[in-house]
């Protein structure tokens, strides 16, 4: 039969015992990389501001709608534009300053996204 | 009053801008962070890798003095454009880069710079020869006034059509062109389906009591379907990575260069009677990719109509549609610098227009905000195919709010006419909204390429959220800005 083994502690760790050390350094880590994870998940839906912003441009929607027009063509100045100027919608002249053209960039072969 | 919030507000210079007597609508510790700008070096329109000569490179900068290399702005960036590992310092990679700023405004140490034009404009201001004309975008009016201690969503119109005034400015309201937009790329988008799904070669439609003619032949080459052009980082980013996609881009000019092009030509013949070549344009935008869009060599529709028409001596410079882009925040500065207050008085609930280009639509307006483009262009495009307003003009289910993608499908109605050519008594009119391209475009755009799709019309915004969180508009402390404040020691990569 063999002896059995014992552990005991080392003097040295009365005040702390190792087990109580690891216990703190444990809970330390979690609780530093619990906190890091809450504080990424912050990071990404900061988007309050987005949404009150958001709000305020359909405020203006609201106001805009009543004391002027609710869409594009009941602006009473858009026909006096295309009367005055740009004749009709995709019309010669609204076709030269009012649309463009696009060139691929790179002529070879795009870039990878 | 408002020293008491000037401890906080990094901004507000209390002796310099008068009070206005509503200071308690101001919120205690409501201050923004500054963004550092540095002016246009002498290289920036050389050229090379994926500019052109003339176009602007390197409008958003990051200053290795500031990196962290946090890597916050790898993980917004659309286009994989930055480059630097995790704790090594970053830098951008131009040719990659479509100027969308969202590293910008998300960087929590204030590491990235943008280039700024306000000194150009003071100086053309005070010329007298000039008319400087202040083209203002729509979500710039709900962020403006957080750089003077407001909360974001303020609604700023009235107060600043005064302001810029008072500073010399004439206005053309940007969302005067955004109505201008709906009205050219609806009817595209309307030509786009009368070729493609009615096989219709010729149009007629009825707009303001007069029919207007439209010949479809050449629509052969513009496929559905129809992706909105009005972002200029996303068509950077189809240019640089989608090429195959340009056929279906809308060839409508963002509202920006249209309102460039009509207050150079039509501005200053009709409504300002002044010399064109005296007329400089400045876009206030909350985009830094307009700052670049506005130097797009082909963007001098204006001057070449000018010239061919006998209005300017045919050895006149070439002059761009927008001479210059100021972003929100170059807007706040540029009244600091004047001592003006834009957030005076308290009367944006009633609307009275003095000028032509002051008169916008509700459509308009939510240009700023994810489908918003095309929330207005489905309530001119119903209008138009059924002949009549609809019940509601709030198309709610097309709204992106903070939603990736949102799809939906809209029953129109038709008129009488529209059914004849058709054939039908409804039309479902299938539309996409992409909010933020991150992550979300791809299987759209890819769908679209291989001819798979489903939707008539979709629209894409580079940020999340829309406009109202572009790169140019104020850096909220909502966002992740408050994180190096309180970091005891300043960290270094």
């Amino acid at each position: 039969m063999s002896e059995k083994k014992m552990y005991v502690e080392k003097p040295a760790s009365v005040i702390i015992s190792r087990r109580t050390f690891l216990k703190i350094v444990g809970i330390g880590i979690a609780a530093l990389a619990i906190g890091t994870y809450k504080l990424t998940d912050i990071i990404a839906q900061r988007n309050k501001y987005i949404k009150i912003r958001q709000a305020g441009q359909y405020k203006d929607d609201q106001i805009v709608r009543n004391q002027i027009a609710p869409a594009s063509h009941l602006n009473r100045m858009i026909p006096k534009f295309y009367r005055e100027f740009g004749e009709q919608p995709l019309s010669e002249i609204t076709e030269e300053l009012l649309h463009t053209h696009y060139e691929p960039r790179i002529k070879t072969f795009p870039l990878e996204v | 009053m408002v020293s008491t919030n000037s401890k906080n507000n990094k901004y507000v210079a209390t002796k310099d801008i008068p009070n206005d007597g509503i200071v308690s609508k101001q919120v205690k510790g409501m201050s923004v962070t500054k963004v550092n700008t540095f002016k246009e070096p002498p290289d920036a329109r050389s050229g090379g890798g994926t500019f052109r000569k003339g176009e602007l490179k390197g409008i958003i900068r990051i200053n290795p003095k500031r990196c962290v290399g946090c890597d916050t702005c790898t993980k917004v960036c659309p286009s994989n454009a930055i480059a630097g590992e995790l704790g090594v310092t970053h830098r951008i990679e131009l040719d990659r880069c479509i100027n969308c700023g969202q590293c910008l405004i998300n960087c929590p140490f204030g590491a990235i710079e943008q280039m700024s034009f306000v000194d150009e404009v003071l100086s053309k201001l005070n010329d007298k020869n000039k008319t400087v004309v202040a083209i203002i975008a729509p979500a710039v009016r709900v962020a403006l006034a957080e750089e003077f201690g407001y909360p974001p969503g303020t609604l700023t119109v009235n107060r600043m059509y005064r302001a810029l005034k008072e500073a010399g400015f004439k206005i053309y309201d940007n969302n005067f062109a955004a109505d201008q937009t709906i009205l050219e790329e609806g009817t595209e988008l309307i030509a786009r389906i009368a070729y493609w799904l009615f096989g219709l070669k010729e149009l007629e439609i009825e707009v303001w009591g007069t029919k207007a003619k439209f010949n479809l032949e050449h629509f052969e080459h513009k496929p559905l379907p129809q992706f909105t052009s009005c972002c200029p980082a996303w068509i950077r980013y189809v240019e640089l990575y989608y090429p195959r996609l340009i056929p279906h881009l809308s060839s409508c000019k963002s509202p920006q260069q249209m309102a460039g092009a009509t207050a150079k030509t039509y501005g200053a013949l009709k409504v300002w009677n002044v010399k064109p070549e005296n007329v400089y344009t400045v876009g206030i935008m909350p985009c830094t990719a307009k700052i670049f869009e506005a130097s797009r060599p082909e963007m001098c529709n204006a001057w070449k109509w000018l010239k061919e028409n006998g209005h300017i001596p045919e050895n006149t410079p070439k002059f761009p549609d927008v001479d210059a882009v100021l972003t929100t925040r170059d807007l706040a500065e540029l009244f600091r610098r004047l001592k003006i207050n834009p957030v005076m008085g308290d009367d944006e609930e009633v609307r009275r227009p003095q000028e032509d280009f002051e008169y916008y639509s509700g459509g308009a307006t939510i240009f700023g905000t994810s489908g918003g483009v095309m929330e207005a262009a489905i309530r001119t495009a119903y209008c138009v195919l059924a002949g009549k307003e609809p019940e509601s003009w709030d198309f709610v289910e097309v709204r992106g709010y903070t939603k990736g993608v949102v799809k939906a499908t809209i029953p129109i109605p038709l008129s009488s006419e529209f059914r004849k050519l058709t054939g039908a008594d409804v039309f479902d009119l299938k539309v996409c909204v992409v909010n933020g391209i991150k992550n979300h475009i791809d299987a759209v755009v890819e769908d679209a390429i291989a001819g798979r799709s489903e939707f008539h019309f979709i629209e894409v915004m580079c940020c999340p959220g829309g406009c109202v969180n572009g790169g140019g508009q104020p850096v909220n402390p909502m966002g992740t800005s408050w994180i190096d404040p309180i970091l005891p020691l300043p960290l270094k990569a």
